[in-house]
């Protein structure tokens, strides 16, 4: 097929320490702290897309520009990542909705507000986050990568079974197409109940954790889960490169 | 046509400035028209002519000058600004000029976020008070809402339209203006109303229905309650022509099938 390998978190050295422990298509959650820089990490995976595996990555909270700017910065080609603004579709319908209908309740409505589209009544748009990202996976064919960064503002306008229904659809179209599926969740902004339905559905569980160390910050990524494969948790150090976050050697290696 | 029969007996009241609603035969029935202010229900089965009347109503009030509105619930203003093209009587340059303004109450719905399927009392709340703030700034004289029942759909509960009636009639009152509040009933319901509160709030009831004469079906006209006025209620056949309604005693002994 030519697609590139399985590549956990765009971490090609943790690729190899898991090599023969992971199935073709996965779901990972990335956890970490909202200072831990999920956010680059998650481009790190968007950033080895190919040709055959096209990535779409729905962010929440960056600028479109950001993300491409950020990609292209830790050398990826930013034309190969499919990047949905959701926060910025959400703004731009529901809460511009929002803003619209209060301001008419607070001011109240004038004639010229009524017949500004009497007769060729402008079609609102209605927003649906749910259906609006079922709806990509539903014309995807192939095999593709998925990020969500982050899942928290999901977390934050639907019903969790709403975005577990989310989840769950990535991944089953994962295992269908052969996929693999990014999901970035700030735990620490949820109860317990939600981070625990996540790692019980993902494939893999990691988290990205920052320790101040005297002057320094020690970066740490747990692998906290590998369907199947306990033996490969472990906690494992991070440098900051060029390219992004890269793996210290394990001790002893 | 001859003086009304059957007037009211009851009012003595002082004489009432008149809306005069330019139907032939309806201000005379009336005795002159209707007393402003009132609040009217127009209620009638389907095809008995009850927007026709309503905005017939509305187009001789801009001719005189008054400022008229009309709220629709359910057809698009401008469908019924083509059906209304068909009638002499109708002049565009009422609305280029204001004096005949329509208004489509989705579109308020819509600009007031008011999504929910059963309005909640603050949006009943809310609702009142946007028709009543629209129809002081255009300075409406007369207002027609079509229909009642439609909106009545949304509002639900007998408690809340009655509450929505009582509170929009206060202000439509206080404002002057005369308003036709269309309710669609089903043939021989025998009420005038959906819910049947509503007959009890407002100031008068305009009935339309259908009478057999003879193999044909007859529109006919009859005004059951008007507060403020003598008036007859009898009821006449009401032929609508490309001129508007005309109105004509219906003769006795036939069999009214609506209303």
């Amino acid at each position: 097929m030519g697609a590139a390998p399985p590549t956990v978190l765009g971490l090609p050295e943790l690729d190899r320490d898991l090599a023969g422990c992971l199935p073709k298509s996965w779901l990972a959650l990335l956890l970490g702290h909202t200072d831990a820089e999920t956010s680059l990490l998650a481009k790190q995976f968007a950033r080895t897309g190919t040709k055959e595996e096209p990535v779409i990555y729905y962010t929440t909270h960056e600028r479109t520009e950001e993300i491409h700017t950020t990609i292209e910065r830790i050398g990826g080609d930013p034309d190969r990542v499919r990047i949905v603004n959701l926060f910025e579709e959400y703004s731009t319908t529901v809460l511009a909705r929002r803003l619209e209908i209060s301001k008419f309740r607070e001011r109240g409505l004038t004639l010229e507000d009524l017949k500004a589209d009497t007769g060729n009544r402008r079609e609102r748009r209605s927003y649906d986050l749910a259906n609006r990202v079922l709806s990509d996976f539903a014309q995807i064919e192939g095999p593709f990568r998925v990020v969500f960064d982050s899942l928290d503002f999901l977390l934050e306008v639907l019903e969790l079974p709403e975005v577990m229904t989310v989840c769950r659809e990535a991944r089953h179209q994962a295992q269908r197409h052969g996929g693999q599926v990014l999901v970035v969740l700030h735990s620490e902004i949820h109860e317990r109940r939600v981070s625990g339905l996540l790692e019980e559905m993902a494939d893999i569980v990691t988290e990205l954790t920052t320790i101040p160390m005297g002057t320094r910050f020690e970066h740490q990524l747990s692998i906290r889960k590998v369907r199947n494969h306990p033996e490969q948790r472990r906690v494992r150090l991070l440098t900051i490169e060029k390219n992004g976050f890269a793996l210290q050697p394990a001790a002893g290696a | 046509m001859g003086r009304p029969s059957n007037a009211d007996p009851s009012p003595k009241d002082v004489p009432r400035e008149r809306c005069v609603t330019g139907i032939e035969g309806l201000d005379h029935i009336l005795g002159g028209g209707i007393p402003k202010g009132n609040m009217v229900l127009l209620a009638g089965p389907v095809g008995t002519g009850k927007t026709t009347l309503s905005l017939e109503f509305l187009v001789h009030g801009a001719e005189r000058g008054e400022s008229s509105l009309f709220l629709s619930v359910t057809e698009a203003s401008n469908k019924l600004i083509e059906n209304l093209s068909s009638f002499d009587f109708f002049r565009k340059d009422l609305i280029k000029s204001n004096k005949l303004v329509f208004v489509d109450l989705p579109i308020m719905y819509e600009r007031l976020g008011l999504d929910h399927e059963e309005l909640t009392v603050e949006d009943i709340e809310l609702l009142t008070r946007s028709v009543l703030d629209l129809v002081e700034s255009v300075g409406a004289d007369r207002v027609v809402l079509d229909s009642l029942t439609s909106l009545g759909y949304r509002i639900r509960r007998d408690e809340r339209i009655r509450d929505f009636m009582l509170t929009l009639g206060q202000g439509l009152s206080r404002l002057g203006t005369t308003t036709l509040l269309v309710s669609e009933v089903a043939p021989m319901e025998g009420r005038y109303s959906s819910h049947g509160v509503e007959e009890a709030v407002v100031d008068g009831i305009i009935l339309l229905g259908n009478a057999s004469r003879q193999g044909d079906i007859l529109r006919v006209l009859q005004v059951v309650k008007m507060r403020g006025t003598a008036h007859s209620r009898s009821q006449y056949v009401m032929e609508l022509t490309p001129l508007g309604l005309l109105m004509a005693p219906h003769l006795k002994g036939n069999r009214a099938q609506g209303g």
